[in-house]
């Protein structure tokens, strides 16, 4: 019965961990570890068996719940590695940008990037202000970046895009990135409003007139750069980013689906063959009610036997309700 | 007269379960039901499976202790141990714990000098 019982309450818990094969194998492995060895130990001690198998599974809780528990390190340590590799990447290409717009020859001989000329004078600062902001209006998003003397501010009524809220930060970091000098030095922290519109505030920027720089938005959020080629080149970038980030997600799912399909194989399989084993009690249970009814006419003795063979029969009978219910509850297969 | 009932005494503990797991595994390698084992039979305290092997995992993913499968008898079974980041984690948890302590005992140790004095009066 123990093995039964673990392996029903393992099955369960397999059902709803979103996680490979593999690891779920290796969770039921070590959580069967312990319940054997609980068990035997309640044993040892004088706990009836049945008692001792309810004690050792009761001592788990509820299996959804730890599912939950168990998947969740696992899954916010995969978001952490998505975020490290995508930013490690998206961090170079935007440096590889930076120097772009730093080296090319347009930049230094127009609008000077170069510290010194932050410091300007008013009559840029006023054309700067007179050529007003960019705009960028894509379907329902508006992203709008404006230049003053020393600092570029970008704005943007684009939400959070969803699923790729984790790509966002990534962008508003490429952003971050943008504003450093050559030599890598911060040179300014952006700050970044994830709740609804986002807003980042770029200062000491080297300065563009806001026609010289490259703005579109991608999947929600806004890009900026000094010449088309960096442009181009992040873009591309993020795009295979955001590519790379929905072929996992659909691989996994598609995993997390063949396995959840093998595992209700498995548990109607178990379900199953239990129907069979109580039906078969249910059968025996009958039986003897039918024997010691026939005593129970003849000794009046026999009644005690009577109303526990009738109890057994209730008891089979309520066990092999409990066993269509589970079978009932379990998702259809397709095949 | 017991001061504190059951669930008083397990409150007292919540918060340093991580604690407990990673002095158990000082000692050396463990696997799951042992640790659970050691930490009952050295505080009175039971960690429940349930709770145990969310936290044990974590652990793991977080870099503060390492596992490793071995079959020992036919039977595949997870060891955990500790890492250099798990006993640097532990200092530090420990030293936290013992702070609190001394300062709750320096509330409490006067305050027992005072309730016995008074008794001694009465």
């Amino acid at each position: 019965m123990s093995e039964h019982e673990f392996e029903a309450y393992l099955n369960l818990l397999a059902r709803t961990l979103r996680l490979s094969t593999k690891q779920r194998d290796r969770i039921a492995n070590e959580l069967r570890d312990h319940m054997e060895a609980r068990l035997n130990e309640l044993i040892d001690r004088g706990v009836d068996r049945d008692d001792a198998v309810l004690q050792a599974l009761d001592e788990f809780g509820d299996a959804n719940l730890l599912a939950d528990d168990l998947a969740r390190p696992r899954h916010q340590q995969f978001r952490r590695k998505i975020m490290q590799t995508g930013f490690a990447t998206v961090a170079l290409a935007a440096c590889a940008a930076l120097a772009v717009v730093y080296f090319t020859p347009t930049n230094q001989q127009g609008h000077s990037p170069q510290a010194s000329a932050i410091a300007d004078d008013t009559a840029q600062e006023a054309e700067v202000s007179a050529a007003g902001a960019a705009k960028l209006t894509t379907d329902d998003t508006e992203s709008v970046i404006e230049l003053t003397a020393d600092q570029i501010t970008v704005r943007t009524n684009a939400p959070p895009p969803q699923p790729a809220a984790d790509t966002s930060i990534e962008i508003i970091d490429v952003l971050d990135i943008l504003a450093r000098q050559p030599d890598g030095r911060a040179i300014n922290e952006a700050s970044v409003a994830m709740a609804a519109a986002i807003e980042s505030t770029i200062r000491h920027m080297p300065r563009h007139r806001p026609e010289e720089l490259n703005v579109t938005a991608f999947e929600g959020m806004l890009i900026v750069s000094a010449t088309p080629e960096a442009h181009e080149d992040v873009e591309r970038l993020l795009m295979q980013i955001s590519e790379h980030m929905a072929v996992r997600h659909d691989r996994a799912e598609v995993e997390r689906r063949e396995a959840e399909a093998e595992t209700n194989h498995r548990l109607r399989a178990v379900l199953l063959a239990e129907r069979e084993a109580v039906a078969a009690n249910l059968d025996r249970m009958n039986a003897v009610l039918a024997d010691t009814t026939k005593l129970s006419e003849v000794n009046a003795a026999s009644q005690r036997q009577l109303r526990e063979a009738e109890y057994a029969v209730r008891a089979a009978e309520l066990e092999l309700n409990k066993v269509e219910v589970r079978l009932e509850a379990l998702p259809r297969l397709g095949n | 007269m017991s001061g504190l009932d059951p669930k008083q005494r397990r409150d007292l503990f919540r918060g340093s379960s991580d604690l407990m797991v990673l002095a158990v595994l000082a000692d050396g390698r463990q696997y799951g039901y042992s640790i659970q084992k050691r930490v009952r039979e050295a505080s009175g305290q039971t960690l429940k499976a349930g709770t145990l092997y969310p936290l044990l995992h974590r652990l793991e993913t977080e870099g503060l202790v390492a596992a490793t499968w071995e079959s020992d008898t036919g039977r595949d079974r997870k060891w955990y141990e500790l890492t250099p980041a798990g006993r640097a984690r532990l200092k530090s948890a420990a030293a936290d714990w013992q702070a609190c302590f001394a300062q709750m005992q320096a509330l409490i140790l006067p305050a027992l000098r005072r309730v016995a004095a008074q008794t001694a009066t009465d």
